[in-house]
């Protein structure tokens, strides 16, 4: 038997057939009632829907809110997580004493913390953001931490037996070296502050991708529901792409 | 006129089920400068140690090493490891790598380390790759940025601690030639850590047959062979009558070491 060589081409090529084919199964199903219109929209429909939301000018503020809150939380956890995982990384006793915490964060449904947030913060961005931190924090703290541990000892003996100062040490091997781990990290934090912004958006906001589904959601217009996951989508998309993009620039000496 | 002097070194590591390793045992050792020595001894037997101790980055328990007299507590520029698992920084380019050790230093400007770069680079034969990244090079050239690394600081002793033992044997001829000819022209001390008698042998100007562990000088070998040396030396009855005489030492501590790992199996 032969085995059938692809291209890379064909990946994107028979990839985007797949797509186009699903739709024009929704749209025909839509159109031929096979399944509720109401329920499932259709293809047709939700594209008018993404028109009338761009048009209006709404769409651009609700992608504006979500992508403040985002970058605020990704930012604020990338400023307390690099750092808090450098310190585990470094030094076993605060890594002892900060496990807990970072267990405690990656085990308990934080969801949960929402009432206590909206209370301390009230309704709006601030709620959000914090929730969003709190699910992203924990994987950048532990990458860190890992990538710190995983540094080739013989690179520090290398730079010691150069007299190299602490600082030294640090910049020029420890954070380097941690580096595509630091990033990776930074990609699942994103995907899990996405997770975070939009759940808080869906539960009590007024502004933001998530508050334009539940609005729509709660007056069964599941078109504009379906435009609200499609911009969600390539939100998430397009922010892992540009991590990617950043990511294979800087471990270019990776093999 | 005596470059480095090991006094009585003793190593011992803690154990993790508690007690204590001994590594190296009363170790006496006078090298001259300019004087090529080499280390061999079987596997295990503490000769890695010994060259983190004079390099300063692990403390003997009892015993001093002194550099020109001065006694010896910690990494100096002074003295440059080179090691056998190459170290290089795998983000930084052969320049970069070559550059690091002038880089920890402070005392040149950017500048100047790029003068010096370019120099240790011609000298160790990796023009035209100054950009490459250490994934990009083979083995051989890899340690030519290691070698070249510890001469850009310009040390006055070179520690070489099994610097060959992850080249594949062509190479490693190769490499043990190139080492020969970068010698030639500053002569620096050296201290070569190996456990190929051949090349302990070929580069030596002294040999030091090490003990199984805990390891002591178990004799020192002069080398009378005439400099610059090809590898057609290898063939001299001269070379044949001590890397014979080197085997039978160190057969008798292989031996031993091999017997007593059976008898605990």
């Amino acid at each position: 038997m032969s085995t059938l060589r692809y291209r890379r081409y064909d990946t994107v090529y028979l990839g985007a057939i797949g797509i186009i084919g699903a739709l024009l199964v929704w749209e025909l199903a839509a159109r031929l009632r096979l399944a509720d219109p109401v329920l499932i929209s259709s293809p047709m429909l939700v594209a008018g829907a993404l028109r009338g939301w761009a048009v209006s000018g709404a769409l651009w503020r609700d992608l504006g809110t979500t992508l403040y809150e985002l970058v605020i939380a990704i930012g604020a956890s990338a400023l307390v997580g690099i750092p808090l995982g450098v310190i585990m990384g470094w030094n076993r006793p605060a890594e002892y004493a900060l496990d807990p915490f970072i267990w405690l964060l990656y085990s308990t449904p934080l969801v949960s913390f929402w009432p206590l947030f909206i209370i301390w913060l009230g309704i709006g961005a601030n709620a959000i953001i914090a929730l969003a931190f709190l699910f992203s924090i924990v994987q950048i703290v532990i990458n860190t931490m890992v990538g710190v541990k995983g540094i080739d000892p013989v690179l520090v003996r290398c730079a010691r037996s150069f007299n190299a100062r602490a600082v030294d040490l640090f910049f020029k091997v420890t954070l380097p070296g941690a580096l595509p781990m630091i990033v990776a990290g930074l990609r699942l934090a994103l995907g899990r502050a996405l997770i975070g912004v939009i759940v808080g958006e869906l539960f009590s906001s007024n502004a933001g991708l998530g508050f334009h589904i539940s609005f729509y959601g709660t007056r069964l217009q599941f078109a504009d529901v379906f435009a609200g996951l499609f911009v969600i989508v390539i939100v998430g998309v397009g922010m892992s792409q540009a991590i990617r993009l950043l990511e294979s620039r800087l471990v270019r000496w990776k093999s | 006129m005596l470059h480095i002097e090991l006094k009585q070194i003793r190593v011992t590591f803690p154990q993790p089920e508690g007690g204590e390793l001994l590594a190296v045992d009363r170790f006496d050792l006078q090298v001259q400068r300019g004087e090529f020595v080499t280390i061999v001894g079987p596997s295990g037997c503490g000769k890695s140690t010994l060259l983190s101790v004079v390099d300063g980055l692990v403390r003997s328990s009892s015993g001093q090493v002194h550099v020109e007299g001065m006694l010896v507590t910690g990494p100096g520029p002074d003295r440059a490891l080179v090691f056998q698992e190459f170290a290089l920084l795998p983000w930084r380019t052969v320049e970069g790598n070559i550059g690091l050790g002038l880089e920890l230093q402070h005392k040149l400007s950017s500048r100047r380390i790029k003068e010096l770069v370019l120099h240790y680079i011609n000298m160790v034969g990796l023009q035209g790759f100054e950009r490459h990244y250490p994934y990009q090079l083979s083995g051989g050239m890899r340690q030519r940025v290691g070698i070249a690394r510890a001469l850009a600081v310009n040390p006055e002793i070179l520690l070489m601690d099994e610097p060959f033992a992850a080249l594949d044997a062509q190479t490693r001829e190769i490499m043990s030639v190139e080492l020969l000819r970068i010698w030639e022209q500053d002569k620096k001390t050296v201290l070569f850590i190996t456990h190929s008698i051949d090349e302990s042998v070929y580069l030596a100007d002294r040999v030091v047959v090490m003990s199984s562990r805990p390891g002591r000088v178990k004799e020192i070998i002069q080398v009378g062979l005439p400099r610059p040396r090809g590898l057609a030396i290898k063939d001299a009855p001269e070379f044949v009558r001590l890397r014979r005489h080197i085997w039978d030492l160190l057969e008798e501590e292989v031996r031993r070491q091999v017997d007593g790992k059976e008898d605990r199996a």
